[in-house]
Order: C-alpha cells, then sequence, then structure tokens
C-alpha cells in the first residue's frame, strides 16, 4: 500500500496505482475524459491535471503513479483555470448540437463544461458537421462530436482484444474508424457505446427514440447466457429501450456483450403469444385460459387414469426462474406423480455434474468468473468462451494479458486462440486423447502429484487405461506434434496455479461426458483442488433449474427422489414411451438434435403442451399452447454459473394474457383439484429455503480415476466426407435470441464455415447456398468460405430456427461427441 | 345613548349613505367589462394557448424534438415522440400537449434552444371533452398560423423568449465562421 | 580543426568500407572489443558528451541506467528521424560516412549488453536506407558486425526501420512505439524507455551524431574529447546552416562557437548584403533569437541564457526582408500538420494557433489577437503531453516577445507590409 495526500486528506492505495485511481477510490473526484480503469494510461484529455507539492509542473493524475508522501491538490485555482481551457480548447469545433444528440443529458462533456463554467469560447470557427457514420447496424459513428479520448479504440484493442476501430489520421483531423473508413464489422458488443464520453459512439436502436432524462433505469438480470450479467435497462413509457452496463455493477463489472445490451428485444417480437391456443383440427384456435386448462385437465386425468401418471413427460427451461422451475418440477412430482422431468442441461451442465459426482463425489459444480485471474496457466479445451461466455472470455483474455499462459487446444481458430500465448491446433473432437496424452506423458515421467494420486486407488489399472495414447498416437490422433504436446505437458505441471476450463451445451458437438472426465482425471494427476476445473453452465438459469430438481434422478437441492424418471433422451427419442409431454420454455426442434426423431416422438403423443413466449417450432406441433411472460415481466430468480442466485423484477406489463409460468402451473394445479400452495413467489422461495436446509449438505470429497477411450463421432466415408461441428455463434445464445430483431441485423441466418480448400473442392462460392446432406437429413445453408477452419471440417451453429441444422444432427443418448460426417454440394 | 345617535337611528342615517353610494354608481363610468360580449385585448406577452413555431423557411415546424420542454414542465404535459427520418436527421412524430393540465408558467418557451415554441395571448377555448384540448402537433402549428400569424410572431420570440440561448441559435452574429475541414 | 564526424567527407567513395578503414575506420571498435562495458561507459562519462538531439542529456548516464537493469534482452535504437525543419546535419552521416555510425552502434552495444540495434530512420531519405543496408552487409561480412564481432563472441545485428514521414516519431517513446508497429503517438513517462522501452524491455535511443561521436571518444580517451570546445558540453557539433547566407550548409565546428563566427566566418555572411534580422538557432521548435543576441555561444548552457536552445544545431538565418509572421505562420502550419493528435491541447492549440496566424497574415487580424495567440500558446506550456506543443508554443511567445510590433502592424495595417519588399 501506498500512503498519499490528496487535498489535505490522508488516502492510502494499491501500490501501483495512478493518483487519479488513488483518488477515485477514495471518493475524490477528478474530471477526466480518456481514463478508464480497464485499460492502461493513456494521458491524452489533460482534464484530469492536479497539482503536486514540490513539482514544478501541474502533471496529469491519470499518467502519474502514486507514491508515498505525495501532496497532491486536485481543485486549486490553476488547476481549475487549465482545465477550463482545455475544455475551452475541446468546444472549439465541438458541434454543439446537444438537442438532437442523444447522449445529451448523460453526456460526460456537458456535465463538465456545467461544472466548469461558460461554455463560450473566444474563437467562433464554424462547427463541425460531418455526417455521421450510419452503415453499422448497431453502432453510430458521429466523428464530429468525437473528442478523440481513444477510449474506444483502446477498450476494443486492449480489453475486449477485438481491435476493430483505430484512430485514422494525425492530429487534428484524426478520426475514430474501422480500418480503411469501412463499415464497423465486430462483434457488436457495444463496450465503446459505454465508454464513449460523447455522442460519437451511439446505440442505433436508441437512436431519437427516449430522451436520457426520460430513461427510467433499473438493473435486471441477463437472460442468455450463464454468465449472469447485470443489464441497467432504461423504460421509456413501459418499454424496454436500451440496456448497458454500469461500470463495476453485477458479477460482470459493467461489461456487456452484444446479447445483452442488444438482444433483450426479442420480447418485443411478433412472435409473441398472446393468449391460450388449442389445436383444433389441425388449425390453432385462440380459446380463453379456462378452456386451455380445463382441456389440458381432461386430457391428463385421462391420460393417467388410462396409462399411469409415468406416461407424462416434461421438459423444464433454462429460461424461466428458479421458481418456476421449483413449481413445475413440483408440478410433476406430486400433482402428476410423475419424475419424467429433464431439461437441455442434460447435453450439457448435466454431463459435468454426472462427471463432477464421478470423480469428486461432489454436486453443485460452479465457476467463479474471476478464476482465470492470476492463474499461471490457462488451458481451454476446444471451446471458445468468448463466445459462449463473453464475460467469462473476457476475464481469461485479461488474465492472458496481465501474464497468464494460455494454451488453446481446439481445432478452429477463435478469438481465444488469437489471444492465446499457444494454440494446439488439434482435431476436431479429439480433446480426450489430448488429455490423455498429457496424462500419458505425466505419468511416463513421473510428473504426478505423488501425494494425491499415491492415496488414490485403481491408480495403475487408471496407468493400464492410457497406455495405448502414447505420443506418436496421439500425435496422430490429434494432429499434434510430439514436441508441443510434451511442452504443454510441461507448462503445465510446473506451473503453480493452473485452470483447466471448457464450455459444453447442446449446441456444441465435438465435446462430451467422456472429455469432461479426461479433464478431471487430469485434475487428480496435476494433484489440484477440483476448483481448477472451470466449466460454466451454460444458459442464465441452468444451474439454478439443476438445482430445483428439474431432473429425473433428483428432486430440489439434490434429494434422492426414490425412483429414476426418464431423462431427456428417452422421453424425446424413443417414440411411443409416452402419451404426454409438457413442455415448458424449450425448443426441442430447433435446439436438440435429430429433429426427425423428435418429430415422430411428438407426433406420437395424445397431449403436447408447450408453454412458451414465442410460437417455436416445437409449438407448432402442440395440442395446447400457453403462453407465458418473458424475463422482464415477471419477478424471480436467476442462479448464475457461479452459483449466485440474482433477482429479477417485474419491469413491463407481460404481453397480452401471458401469465408468469408458476401462475400458470399453479392455475393448472387447480384446475385438475390440486393445491400447489403457493400464493407468490415468496411462497416457492420459502418453500425452496426450507428444502436447502434439510438436504442442501456439503458431500465429502473423494477422488476416483474414471478412465475414457476415444470414441470419435461418426467418421467420415466416401459418400460423407466431411465432419460438421457445432459451434454457437457470437450474436445467439439457444433459440430464443434469433427473435431479436437487432441481433438479426447481424447474423440472421445458420452459416456453414468452410475452408478454402475445401470449398474450392466442392464448387462452393463465399455467401453461396448449399446443401448439405448427412445421414439424416437434408439442409440448405449460406456457406461462408473462412480460414480459420481447418479443411475437411465444416462449423455450423444451430440457433435459428429456419436453418433446420437440427434436422442434420443425431444424439447419442450417453453425452458423447457428436459429429457428423456430412456431405456438401452447391444448391 | 347619545341624541346624535338616536337620531341617525330614527332616520336611518347610514342606509340612505349606503344608498347614496349605489346611486352614484349609477350613475359613474363603468369598470367591469361585459365579457364575452366585449372583449379585452391582451397585453403583449400573455400566456394564452401553445403554439409550435412554424418555420418560415420550411414551412414545418421548427421544434427539432430535443425534449427540454417536456423535462422542464412542472405539470408534465408535454409528450413528443421522435424518430429518425430517411436522412438520419430527428423527426418530431408527434408533439403533444395536454392543455387542460398546463399553468402556463411558460417554462417551456424559456427552455426551449430554438425558439420553437411560444404561448399565443388566445386564452378562451371551451369543449366539451378532454381529449379536445389534448393538442397535436398539427393542431400547435395550426395555432400558430392563427394567432401568431405575420410579425406577431417574431415580435413575441424578439421580446419574451428569454433567454435566448445564441449558441443555440442558428447564426452566429458577432463575428463571421472558418470553416472547418475534418 | 581536424574534422570527427564529416571525416573523409570529399571522397566520393567515403561509404565504402574500405575507404573508412583507410582513414583508420574501426579502431575504437577494435579497441572497445577489449574493453570491460563498464570502462566504455567510463570513458563515455568521462568525455561529458552530452546528447545531440537536442534535450542534451549526459549519454552516459542514460547508458548507466540501462546497463544496470537486469532485464534482457536490451535493444540500441539510432534516432535517424532527423525531421525538425532546417536539420540536415545526420543526413551526411547516414549517406557518406555510415560506418562512423555504425561502429559507434556497435561500440555502445557493447558497452550495454544490447544484441540488437534498430535504426530508425526518416521516410525521406530512401536513399541513406541503401547506403546503410549495403554497409551493414558490408560489416557483417568483416565481422564489424553479426553473430561474431571480430572474433571476440560478442554478438550485434542492425535492422534499418523506415518511418513513415510522421515529425513525431523523433521523439523517442513515440519512435519505439513505431518500432514495435503501433501508431506513432508518445507514451507516458515513466517508466523510461531506458526500463521499459521496445517491447518493455530496457531501450536506448541515441541520436545518429551522439553515435557518430562514442568512436572517437573511445580512441582518443574521454578526457582527451573533453578538451574539445566548451567546457560543460564538450566535442565536435554538426550545424546546419540555413536561411539567408552566402554558403549554407552543415559546418563541424566545436561546441561553443558563437553565432557570429557560424554566420558570418563560416557561413559567409548575409546574402545580398541584407542585415540580420533574427536567428533560429536549433531548429524550428526552438524560440528565436533577435540580431543582438547573435554574440551568444552555441551550447546547451549558454543558449538556454538566451532564453534559447541549442536544439539540433540547425541554424535559421533571417535577413531584414522576412515577415516574421509569416515564418510564424508557416511554423505553425507545420506544428499542426505534426501534432500527433493525442492530446488537447496540442492538437486543439495549434490548430487554432495556426487558424489565427493564417487570418493576420492574410491582413484578416482582429484586434486582440496578439494577446489571444499569447492566450492561446500559454494554455499550452507545460500542459501538453510531449515537447512538440511546448516547442509549438514557444515558438509563438519568443516570435511575439521580440517582434510584437510586427505582427500590431499587420492588424491595424490589414495587410502584410513585407510582401511589397520581395
Amino acid at each position: 500500500m501506498v500512503q498519499l495526500t490528496i487535498n489535505g486528506k490522508k488516502v492510502s492505495t494499491k501500490k501501483g496505482n495512478t493518483i487519479l485511481e488513488a483518488a477515485l477510490d477514495n471518493n475524490i473526484k477528478i474530471p477526466h475524459l480518456c481514463h478508464d480503469k480497464r485499460l492502461m494510461p493513456y494521458g491524452g484529455c489533460r482534464l484530469c491535471i492536479v497539482e503536486i507539492e514540490g513539482r514544478k509542473k501541474p502533471e496529469a493524475s491519470c499518467a502519474t503513479f502514486a507514491t508515498d508522501g505525495l501532496s497532491v491538490w486536485t481543485d486549486t485555482p490553476k488547476v481549475i483555470k487549465i482545465r477550463q481551457t482545455v475544455l475551452e480548447l475541446i468546444l472549439v469545433h465541438h458541434p454543439l448540437d446537444c438537442p438532437v444528440c442523444d447522449k445529451a443529458g448523460e453526456c460526460d462533456i456537458q456535465d463538465l463544461v456545467y461544472q466548469y463554467g461558460s461554455p463560450r469560447t473566444r474563437f467562433v470557427a464554424e462547427k463541425n458537421h460531418a455526417l455521421p457514420d450510419t452503415r453499422g447496424p448497431l453502432v453510430e459513428l458521429t466523428s464530429s462530436r468525437c473528442v478523440l479520448c481513444g477510449k474506444c479504440v483502446r477498450l476494443c484493442a486492449e480489453h475486449q482484444g477485438k481491435g476493430a476501430l483505430g484512430l485514422i489520421g494525425r492530429g487534428f483531423p484524426t478520426v475514430v474508424q474501422p480500418a480503411f473508413g469501412e463499415a464497423l464489422e465486430c462483434d457488436f458488443c457495444g463496450q465503446c457505446i459505454d465508454v464513449c464520453p460523447t455522442g460519437a459512439l451511439m446505440n442505433k436502436s436508441l437512436k431519437f427514440k427516449a430522451r436520457p432524462w426520460f430513461l427510467e433505469e433499473k438493473d435486471s438480470i441477463c437472460s442468455f447466457c450463464g454468465c449472469g450479467c447485470t443489464l441497467t435497462l432504461g423504460l421509456t413509457d413501459g418499454k424496454i429501450q436500451r440496456s448497458r452496463g454500469m461500470q463495476d455493477r453485477g458479477v460482470n463489472r459493467g461489461n456487456l456483450c452484444g446479447r445483452g445490451r442488444f438482444g433483450f428485444d426479442y420480447i418485443y417480437s411478433e412472435n409473441r403469444l398472446r393468449s391460450p391456443m388449442i389445436n383444433k383440427g389441425g388449425e390453432l384456435v385462440t380459446v380463453t385460459w379456462d378452456e386451455a386448462l380445463n382441456y389440458i385437465s381432461d386430457r391428463m386425468k385421462s391420460i393417467i387414469n388410462a396409462h399411469g401418471p409415468s406416461s407424462i413427460g416434461a421438459i423444464g427451461s433454462p429460461r424461466c426462474t428458479n421458481e418456476e422451475n421449483y413449481c413445475f418440477q413440483k408440478f410433476m412430482r406430486n400433482v402428476v406423480g410423475s419424475n419424467n422431468i429433464d431439461s437441455s442441461a442434460s447435453f450439457g451442465y448435466g454431463l459435468v455434474e454426472k462427471a463432477w459426482h464421478m470423480a469428486f463425489g461432489l454436486s453443485g459444480h460452479r465457476i467463479d468468473l474471476k478464476y482465470p485471474t492470476g492463474k499461471e496457466v490457462i488451458l481451454a479445451i476446444e471451446s471458445d468462451l468468448t463466445v459462449t461466455h463473453p464475460v467469462f472470455g473476457l476475464n481469461i483474455l485479461q488474465a492472458q494479458r496481465e501474464g497468464s499462459e494460455l494454451i488453446v487446444a481446439d481445432s478452429r481458430e477463435t478469438k481465444l486462440t488469437r489471444h492465446s500465448t499457444r494454440w494446439a491446433r488439434i482435431k476436431q473432437g479429439t480433446g480426450v486423447v489430448f488429455l490423455n496424452g498429457i496424462m500419458r506423458i505425466m505419468m511416463d515421467r513421473g510428473l504426478i502429484d505423488n501425494q494425491i494420486v499415491l492415496h488414490m486407488k485403481d491408480v495403475s489399472a487408471f496407468e493400464e487405461t492410457l497406455k495405448e495414447y502414447t505420443p506418436s498416437k496421439v500425435s496422430e490422433i490429434t494432429g499434434l506434434s510430439r514436441d508441443e504436446l510434451v511442452t504443454i505437458t510441461e507448462t503445465l505441471v510446473h506451473a503453480k496455479t493452473r485452470m483447466l476450463t471448457l464450455s459444453i451445451g447442446v449446441s456444441e458437438n465435438s465435446k462430451g461426458l467422456d472429455t469432461v472426465l479426461a479433464a478431471t482425471n487430469l485434475i487428480h494427476l496435476l494433484g489440484e483442488s477440483p476448483d481448477a476445473l472451470q466449466i460454466p453452465a451454460e444458459y442464465a438459469n441452468t444451474f439454478g433449474l439443476y438445482q430445483m430438481g428439474v431432473r429425473p434422478d433428483a428432486g430440489p437441492a439434490y434429494q434422492w427422489t426414490g425412483v429414476e424418471g426418464k431423462n431427456i433422451f428417452e422421453m424425446l427419442y424413443e417414440p411411443y414411451s409416452l402419451k404426454a409431454l409438457y413442455i415448458m420454455g424449450a425448443d426441442p426442434l430447433v435446439n436438440f438434435p435429430d429433429k426427425s426423431e423428435i418429430i415422430t416422438t411428438l407426433k406420437s403423443l395424445y397431449l403436447l403442451i408447450v408453454q412458451d413466449i414465442a410460437l417455436t417450432e416445437t409449438a407448432k406441433f402442440a395440442h395446447v399452447i400457453l403462453p407465458a411472460s418473458s424475463w422482464a415481466e415477471k419477478e424471480g430468480t436467476y442462479t448464475n454459473a457461479e452459483g449466485v442466485s440474482q433477482m429479477l423484477p417485474r419491469l413491463i406489463e407481460p404481453a397480452g394474457q401471458s401469465l408468469p409460468d408458476w401462475k400458470i402451473l399453479k392455475n393448472l394445479a387447480r384446475t385438475m383439484g390440486e393445491d400447489m400452495a403457493v400464493h407468490d413467489t415468496t411462497d416457492i422461495v420459502r418453500e425452496i429455503d426450507s428444502l436447502r436446509v434439510k438436504y442442501y449438505d456439503s458431500f465429502p470429497m473423494t477422488r476416483i480415476f474414471n478412465p475414457v477411450h476415444y470414441v470419435p463421432g461418426e467418421e467420415p466415408d466416401t459418400e460423407y466426407p466431411v465432419n460438421m461441428v457445432l459451434r454457437d455463434v457470437l450474436q445467439h445464445a439457444g433459440s430464443m435470441s434469433t427473435r431479436s430483431k437487432t441481433l438479426n441485423l447481424i447474423s440472421s441466418e445458420a452459416l456453414l464455415e468452410i475452408n478454402r480448400t475445401d470449398a474450392d473442392r466442392f464448387g462452393i462460392s463465399h455467401n453461396g447456398y448449399v446443401k448439405v446432406i448427412s445421414r439424416r437429413g437434408t439442409v440448405y445453408l449460406k456457406a461462408a468460405v473462412s480460414d480459420s477452419v481447418p479443411d475437411g471440417n465444416v462449423y455450423v451453429p444451430t440457433h435459428f430456427p429456419h436453418s433446420a441444422v437440427s434436422t442434420l444432427t443425431h444424439q447419442s443418448g450417453k453425452g458423447r461427441i457428436t459429429t457428423e460426417a456430412v456431405r456438401i454440394e452447391t444448391a | 345613548m347619545t341624541a346624535s345617535e338616536l337620531i341617525k337611528k330614527i332616520f336611518f342615517l347610514e342606509i340612505i349613505k349606503g344608498l347614496g353610494l349605489t346611486v352614484k354608481h349609477f350613475v359613474s363610468p363603468s369598470i367591469t367589462r361585459q365579457y364575452p360580449i366585449e372583449k379585452r385585448e391582451p397585453v403583449p406577452g400573455a400566456r394564452g394557448l401553445h403554439a409550435l413555431v412554424r418555420d418560415a423557411e420550411t414551412g414545418k415546424e421548427r421544434c427539432v424534438g430535443c425534449g427540454l420542454c417536456a423535462a422542464m414542465c412542472p405539470s408534465q404535459c408535454i409528450h413528443i415522440y421522435t424518430s429518425e427520418g430517411e436522412e438520419h436527421q430527428k423527426i418530431v412524430d408527434r408533439y403533444e400537449v395536454e392543455v387542460l393540465r398546463c399553468v402556463y408558467c411558460a417554462l417551456c418557451v424559456e427552455a426551449c434552444p430554438y425558439a420553437a415554441l411560444v404561448l399565443t395571448d388566445h386564452f378562451e377555448y371551451s369543449g366539451y371533452t378532454r381529449e379536445e384540448f389534448y393538442y397535436t402537433k398539427e393542431m400547435l402549428l395550426a395555432n400558430w398560423d392563427k394567432y401568431m400569424s405575420g410579425d406577431k410572431g417574431m415580435n413575441y420570440i424578439k421580446n419574451f423568449w428569454r433567454p435566448r440561448s445564441g449558441d443555440f441559435a442558428k447564426k452566429v452574429e458577432s463575428e463571421p465562421a472558418e470553416k472547418v475541414e475534418k | 580543426m581536424e574534422t570527427v564526424l564529416l571525416k573523409n567527407i570529399d571522397n566520393p567513395k567515403s561509404a565504402d568500407i574500405d575507404e573508412y578503414l583507410k582513414a583508420g575506420g574501426y579502431r575504437g571498435l577494435s579497441k572497445a572489443v577489449t574493453l570491460e562495458p563498464a570502462d566504455i561507459i567510463e570513458e563515455v562519462s568521462k568525455s561529458g558528451l552530452k546528447g545531440r538531439g537536442g534535450a542534451g542529456f549526459p549519454t552516459a548516464m542514460k547508458w548507466r541506467f540501462a546497463a544496470t537493469d537486469p532485464k534482457f534482452p536490451k535493444y540500441l535504437i539510432c534516432n535517424a528521424d532527423e525531421g525538425e525543419p532546417g536539420t540536415f546535419k545526420d543526413r551526411p552521416i547516414l549517406e557518406k560516412n555510415p560506418h562512423l555510425l555504425l561502429e559507434g552502434m556497435a561500440i555502445s552495444a557493447i558497452a550495454l549488453g544490447s544484441e540488437q540495434g534498430y535504426i530508425y530512420l526518416r521516410g525521406e531519405y530512401p536513399d541513406a536506407r541503401d547506403i546503410l543496408e549495403a554497409s551493414i552487409r558490408q560489416a557483417n561480412d568483416r565481422g564489424y558486425l553479426g553473430d561474431d564481432i571480430l572474433g571476440k563472441g560478442l554478438t550485434f545485428n542492425i535492422h534499418v526501420h523506415q518511418g513513415a514521414g510522421a515529425y513525431i516519431c523523433g521523439e523517442e517513446t513515440a519512435l519505439i512505439e513505431s518500432i514495435e508497429g503501433k501508431r506513432g503517438q508518445p507514451r507516458s513517462k515513466p517508466p523510461f524507455p531506458v526500463n521499459q522501452g521496445a517491447w518493455e524491455m530496457p531501450t536506448i535511443v541515441n541520436n545518429v551524431e551522439t553515435l557518430a561521436n562514442i568512436p572517437y571518444i573511445i580512441e582518443i580517451g574521454g578526457d582527451a574529447y573533453s578538451g574539445i570546445g566548451s567546457e560543460d558540453c564538450p566535442g565536435p557539433k554538426l550545424f546546419c546552416v540555413s536561411g539567408s547566407v552566402n554558403r549554407p550548409g552543415v559546418y563541424e565546428l566545436p561546441m561553443g562557437t558563437s553565432l557570429r563566427e557560424i554566420i558570418h566566418d563560416h557561413a559567409g555572411g548575409i546574402k545580398n548584403g541584407r542585415t540580420l534580422k533574427a536567428v533560429i538557432p536549433g531548429g524550428l521548435s526552438t524560440p528565436v533569437l533577435p540580431a543582438e543576441s547573435i554574440d551568444c555561444r552555441m551550447d546547451f548552457i549558454s543558449m538556454q541564457g538566451v532564453g534559447s536552445m541549442l536544439g539540433s544545431g540547425a541554424v535559421i538565418v533571417m535577413d531584414d526582408s522576412i515577415c516574421m509572421v509569416s515564418v510564424t505562420y508557416r511554423a505553425m502550419k507545420f506544428f499542426e500538420h505534426e501534432s500527433c493528435g493525442k492530446c488537447v491541447p496540442c492538437r486543439e492549440g495549434t490548430d487554432w494557433l495556426r487558424k489565427v496566424l493564417e487570418r493576420v497574415e492574410n491582413g484578416k487580424g482582429r484586434e486582440g489577437d496578439v494577446d489571444l495567440l499569447l492566450y492561446i500558446s500559454g494554455t499550452m506550456t507545460g500542459r501538453t503531453f510531449c515537447p512538440l506543443g511546448d516547442g509549438a508554443a514557444g515558438v509563438v511567445q519568443a516570435m511575439i516577445k521580440h517582434f510584437r510590433t510586427e505582427f500590431e502592424e499587420h492588424i491595424s495595417e490589414k495587410k502584410c507590409t513585407y510582401k511589397s519588399i520581395n
């Protein structure tokens, strides 16, 4: 700690902090335009100038380090005079179009001029009236308003690791622009909008819609990935107008990705369900709530009578709150009397939980978003966390910048590989071999942590299973050179602190339970604590959903239910095993693999109830559709991948006649003559809490090896010569985000990423349409020729309902790697 | 009781005095006006019905939709809805005043950086429904044509638009501007 | 006087290594490889050599900071970005005597323990690039550079990096940014480049002329060197004289030669028999001196005494037919064009100054513009990020200090009174 005096007040600050940081940490305000705590000192704006006793010249506090015994004065007349002149200089050419600038009201320049006096200038130049660059879809660039603080440029390059913006030109005519003055093409995280002190970079979707002083700002939690970022939402007239991140607020500390910032508008989609509907003779007819609930109640009762409760299944949703998921499983278990309840987590987080239990005997795997910070080595396996969990990804990038070794084993180029210190370009789906190879080298060279490993059972048996993964064989399968494997192993072993990470979910198919188990084995050998494995739960409430007991094998808070119900594989991929299915907030036909198989199952049902916020693909097959309220229209909690439960406030009125899911379930139960004993969300919370006290207990930790062998996905052959890998795109999470108009401006259809060599081989051109044929079906997609993917592989996202990628895919039922062999033709 | 008091009581002197005053006013010139038959000319700058200034050059409203009037309005009776035009300019879709809620403080006129809003001297308006007093942009522009025609409107702005926000006014008169190449 | 820096300059083949060796080249390096690095620094310290780039920082002190830093690798950068208007002193060394520079760099590298050197060459010197690269090849072949210098197992390689024509890249931190491949903008100091320069490693940036002095110091010894010229900053110095003189050119003279001697004795006096009006003594960014001050000695300390700076030793001479407002305006146009745009006072200030000067020069000046110029330059002094803004402001302040009446005449007469003379 460093002790210094600011304005006569003794303050202390961390060593290496600047005077400005020291002052801000101690609530002493120094005006500044070009400082952001996430960035390196810049010293451009000269507003943060302070006087330091004993120094001749006033110094820029953002670029002067705090040292012991400094005496700093931040508001002397001399300093104030300097600030006034700097502001005068800035205002010489600033257009002063505040009445039509959307930043007015929350503009740093406005505030500073207001604070430091008259904006009148002695020099009247014609104001700069350059037209805004409106070409980009979401971000508008008005360079005439720019004061060249460079924060956007530096944040994009230093913090986001993208570098999409640059300062073009020199001196006075400098402008902030993408390279070569092209339209902005980037990740569209919109972080530049948040840091811009003026109206130079603006959110296009808010343009001229609301003046900042009319916006009522409320915090809520993002409904997309598992990070659980706090969004600060601005509302006018009962409508959400914008979302932004506030510095240091929430688990995201003010950082947001494009989904959180722009994607909230899916709740205003025209596709929203506004009233219950019943399929009458092949046509969906709008009905009253009473009619719909009575219909369900009658049909369900007769099915229970005829086939027993176990013929009814249910699928829960990671988009619904904890309270709703709790009610859902309670409805299934208590009202219907069936344990057949599962969710999309069985393709992702469920596998992690399983592996966690098998390897450590623990439950409730959670990550720490801050975990990457300060770790000596970070190993990411076949995952781009900057896409699946952007804010977690940012922390990984930050750790790398601060000196962590970032090793990424991945088949394709991603943002993570671009920022890695070592990119091990393995072949897709060979993560298990890669990990086994590392472990074999460790075993052979005696690099294992003996203190831990020798106390474990079956070490020799485990070693036996690694025998076949000789470096040469591993090298052959993964395509990684032997030396590289050895170097990675040594780096990993010799590091003092490590983190292993990957993402896993229904929208990715090159990883599976095996990959996670192999990673746990490596954790054992390294003697690391289980925390070193950081696998985030995929969606907003996947973690909570699992805790609430939306799973066939356990109830809320991991309590054993006695009978294991049918899991999602048995429910969806075994036609005629169920008579009725209740789907809450899930769209299996888009998100889950093997669409045709699911359709067969859905068609075989006597009763399909779909309860969702929008008319999904699955809903089109439903007998009854129930409209649910979206995330902003109800109260509840989301539990993020860290295991932190966060409140969702009710911000806007529900769309049409839609109701919160728990209310629908409560009403349905009552129609069926049962009482769920819940009247409001506090009742549910109380009930959940009481269960937690009873059952939620820490399990003793054990360490068990789970040997895994490499089982490849579908192997390409002459007929289907290409591997198809499923990967997320940055702008979407699940399929709900595809209903957002703003996100669709950036990414509105599934692009088939294909290497140039393959494209030439199959005669495919960039942006041309291709026919993709797998053993299960055919779809037409747009091709994107890209150098970032390896040849022999194509990469496709699943989000888009109309692209119907799930027609091509299959499932293994055991959480295995399910990459597809496909054939590609021009269309 | 003294004699004089007694006399006063007997002859109703006080009442006669009072009647005298009444009689006096019968013949003196009248002070009140026979409104609505007789109408008074409003003083310049009187605060009456709202009007949006129609720009003489463009023929459209001068308002850019900055919303400062609405922000300033103590009775919150101004509602503005804007959107983006084809040339990326700001377009005022709706400018609405709930006249019945207005307290005629004219803070909106003061707040306006472009002198785009005035209070006319028209004060007599009545109707049977509240809806009639929900003035839309078109109605407010029509008010300008109707009540502020000729030099009247410009004189109002010259005399009663205070403080003048010089930096926002269209022309900076003091010195000729210099070109900026950026 | 025996020339050191411009030795052999009249020989048309002086850039060739054989000619250089014939004239006694690489003797300093041969001696240096036998010395301990600390001894070389000690020798330079004794010589009292000060940086010739303009700031006049003692070279040995700078070296010592970098040499004692335990980090490795260390970089030696030769600043050959000679962008200061009026300066052309490095060019003869680069083009005519490149081996002198290479030898100086090699000796410095040994002293610093650096294995990689860069020559940051001005973008407008394409010939120098070819000559330097050919010379580096020759020196590599003869074992004066490369992986085994003179068979002593020392490594030093030099890479020539050509700039893209930005004046600001002559500032050492901006130069380092540019070498790293980034936008040429100065960095905040501290940390200083000697500890955290190129790629965050200890980096020494020295001017061409400074490095060209090193072989001579090693050859004759620091004590002997310190006897040349001024006491407190000894050594030979290159003066580039330009403007209204009969014989403009580069002159190698001992430090401390008086301005009068340079102009009248060496450069042949004022052209066309006119009288001297003003002198800019050290390149455009140094404050102007009126004709009365030319008796001062040209060294770092004496120049400060008369309110100017030695700078790069670029003497720009102006006779009585020259309009000082026009000179100031031209100078400000240069500074506005070359300001990097990072900090507000410099970016907006130079632009504003240029505009006011432009209208004064064109007879459109207004009452109070002289005070406005002083006010704007006052807001820049000491508040800009790097010395560019200070320099620009200083030029205006000095011009107004010495020639205020001329500015006022422009404003009151509403025209440039000198245009008729020319």
